[in-house]
């Protein structure tokens, strides 16, 4: 650049003025002084410089093919202080020997940051990590990882959201007496810390009696919270437990035991092992599983309940799935053994209930009869399964399972297949943020997949973990938004193992291993 | 009458058309003269012919190449080698007019400065076409007069 130099003559620049041909001197003073004297600069008199300069124009100081360089689109018109800010945009990576860049860098040293705090490098960037913490949810009330607090030992339940906040629950292991305090719960306003006991916020523990083989749901209804558990096969009675009118859990002081129905035969095992909030009113499911029934019992208040209505035999395995709630009915899958998937459906508002099925069988591959994972989405439900010799995942139509004209349902018409990648056995698909994932993997570690309806897998890496997961198979999981729980257990001797997944909330930083000591790599994510 | 180094056209009127009509009617009626002929065949105004064409696309680059120097970067589409036998397509045309609007869209322009014609084709928008262009052209002159340059002023100062 170069600077404008005057001669210094008085006339390298002219002036053109408006004030009219018989303006006089006065009238041109006044105005001066007003600060009201019109002119425009009217260009440079050459004679009059010794050099013209730079003109700090638009060509000078920020020209479209400038701004184009700098990755603006032809409409946005940066400044050429928005240039300066886009030389480095979010997502672009610097090595330097300074230790900091400022605030809006970050280093690339693989640490896992909340997504929230880098929403406009997830923009550009996505590198999502999954958090596994053990529950004992679904399985064994001894099983899961121990953890101390106030001297007492726990295990961790579930973690469930409830309107902008979620709540941990533990249950307390073995050993301790009738009335002593067996339940505790914490607070947090979001997922950054698998830390629970450290830091989330205590919110209290609480005695709710015997628990045996531990709770199987926890929910919120009418302003009241609710434990359901599997009973103590002592007692003749099913129940819930129903905390105080809490606004928040914070409000929460005690739980009170409320009886849904006395069973009539001593050696009845009922277990009530889920929940179904539908149209102001909580239907609870119950089954028996070594004498072949199931009931669905409904409550409008969590005090009074109606008879237990029958769906005779649908839930009579341990080894049924978890149900699936979809409108008005309840429903469940299973192999025939004779080459069919059979989907068994209820209507949870008819007056007998029983249950009806429909089914498909025009899978290439056996696969489905070793289902080994579900979840729902959209009005269909998502079904994987693998054998030595195949390999797949349905999509199924929840309506034309409940609707059905037949009880046949057609391929590419109620249901779809869809192409999982040669030699990707899949273990077990979630959803959670409205992507499906897909999970591999065996003893050592797991390996993720984020997929589409249309065929496409991408490998998004390792579960991040430093839990080794014992399992061979990954069953039945479940999505709760941006929590997902999931069940592996290993096929010989250990327990069943389960766990609770965190996803999406947490990215993962690249991880650019300097070759030099003392030198550094930042990635900016933000403007 | 031709604006200055771009020779644009701005003032045709009705009685130019309405002459270039009564020229046709001769023609169909095997009565033009010769004179009429070669005035048809002419630059006349009411008229638009291949020469307006490549006129006003060369005017279009011209001006195009000034906004280039003031640092902005627009294309301009349209051909300018148009040939008494070539027949314009709808296609084209709207290449044209979009080029006219590109033009007059980059810089801020006028309150008397026409719109980009739309819509059926008459003398009154050809005329608007080749405002439109000179108003552009001297607004960038008027632009370029009021450049500061490096070292004449201080930051915040103007």
């Amino acid at each position: 650049m170069k600077d404008f130099t005057p001669k210094g003559t008085g006339d390298s620049r002219y002036l053109k003025s408006a004030i009219p041909a018989n303006t006089t001197w006065e009238d041109m003073r006044t105005l001066l002084r007003n600060g009201t004297f019109p002119f425009d600069f009217n260009g440079i008199n050459p004679d009059g410089v010794v050099e013209q300069g730079t003109a700090l124009n638009k060509a000078n100081l920020l020209s479209d093919d400038a701004a184009t360089d700098l990755w603006f689109e032809s409409t946005e018109d940066p400044t050429p202080t928005e240039a300066f800010q886009n030389i480095y945009r979010v997502g672009d990576i610097k090595t330097t020997t300074r230790k900091t860049l400022g605030d809006k860098w970050l280093l690339c040293n693989g640490q896992v940051v909340l997504s929230d705090e880098i929403s406009e490098l997830k923009e550009v960037y996505e590198n999502d990590t999954i958090f596994i913490k053990p529950t004992t949810r679904g399985g064994d009330f001894n099983s899961g990882n121990t953890e101390e607090y106030n001297g007492k030992k726990w295990t961790l339940f579930s973690i469930e959201k409830f309107d902008t906040y979620y709540v941990a629950l533990y249950e307390r292991q073995y050993m301790y007496n009738y009335g002593e305090e067996n339940i505790m719960l914490f607070k947090s306003d979001n997922l950054k810390s698998t830390d629970i006991l450290n830091d989330w916020e205590y919110i209290g523990s609480f005695g709710v009696g015997t628990i045996y083989r531990s709770i199987t749901g926890f929910f919120k209804f009418n302003g009241k919270y609710v434990l359901t558990t599997e009973n103590n096969e002592n007692s003749y009675i099913n129940n819930i437990l129903v905390s105080n009118e809490a606004n928040d859990i914070s409000d929460v002081v005690s739980f009170t035991s409320v009886t849904m129905f006395r069973r009539t035969n001593a050696t009845d095992e009922f277990l009530c092992f889920s929940h179904y909030v539908y149209n102001n009113s909580v239907y609870f499911l119950v089954k028996n599983p070594g004498y072949s029934s199931a009931y669905l019992v409904k409550t409008e208040d969590l005090a009074s309940f109606a008879e237990p209505k029958s769906i005779d035999t649908m839930f009579s395995s341990y080894y049924n799935p978890y149900p699936i709630f979809y409108n008005k009915y309840v429903i469940t899958y299973s192999y025939d053994g004779e080459g069919s998937l059979r989907f068994y459906y209820a209507d949870i508002e008819a007056e007998e209930i029983g249950y009806k099925y429909t089914y498909l069988d025009d899978i290439l591959g056996s696969y489905m009869n070793h289902i080994k994972s579900s979840f729902t989405h959209g009005g269909y439900i998502y079904l994987c399964g693998f054998d030595d010799t195949s390999r797949g995942i349905i999509k199924v139509s929840l309506d034309s399972i409940v609707n059905h004209s037949s009880n046949k349902l057609t391929l590419n018409v109620d249901y779809w297949v869809i192409e999982t990648p040669e030699n990707l056995a899949i273990r077990g698909i979630f959803l959670t943020n409205g992507k499906k994932y897909a999970l591999l993997g065996n003893k050592a570690a797991y390996h993720i997949y984020q997929w589409t309806d249309n065929g496409n897998f991408k490998y998004l890496g390792y579960l991040k973990s430093t839990f080794i997961p014992g399992g061979y198979q990954f069953f039945s999981s479940s999505e709760r938004g941006e929590l997902v729980y999931a069940y592996a257990f290993n096929s010989s001797d250990d327990p069943y193992l389960n766990y609770i997944l965190f996803y999406g909330e947490f990215s993962i930083l690249p991880n650019i291993t300097a070759t030099d000591v003392g030198v550094n790599t930042f990635i900016k994510y933000k403007k | 009458m031709r604006g200055g180094i771009l020779e644009l056209i701005t003032d045709r009127t009705q009685s130019d058309v309405d002459r270039i009509l009564e020229i046709i009617s001769k023609y169909n009626s095997g009565e033009i003269t010769e004179e009429e002929a070669a005035e048809y065949l002419s630059d006349s105004k009411g008229t638009y012919k291949f020469t307006d064409f490549n006129r006003v696309v060369s005017a279009l680059n011209y001006i195009n190449d000034r906004l280039r120097e003031s640092g902005y970067n627009r294309t301009i589409k349209s051909k300018s080698n148009w040939k008494m036998s070539d027949y314009i397509t709808p296609e084209e045309f709207n290449t044209y007019l979009s080029d006219v609007e590109t033009i007059r869209s980059t810089l801020a322009v006028l309150s008397s400065t026409p719109q980009t014609p739309t819509g059926n084709f008459d003398f009154e928008k050809a005329n608007d076409i080749e405002k439109i262009l000179l108003d552009v052209d001297f607004l960038i002159t008027k632009t370029m007069n009021n450049w500061i340059y490096s070292g004449e002023v201080a930051s915040g100062e103007v």
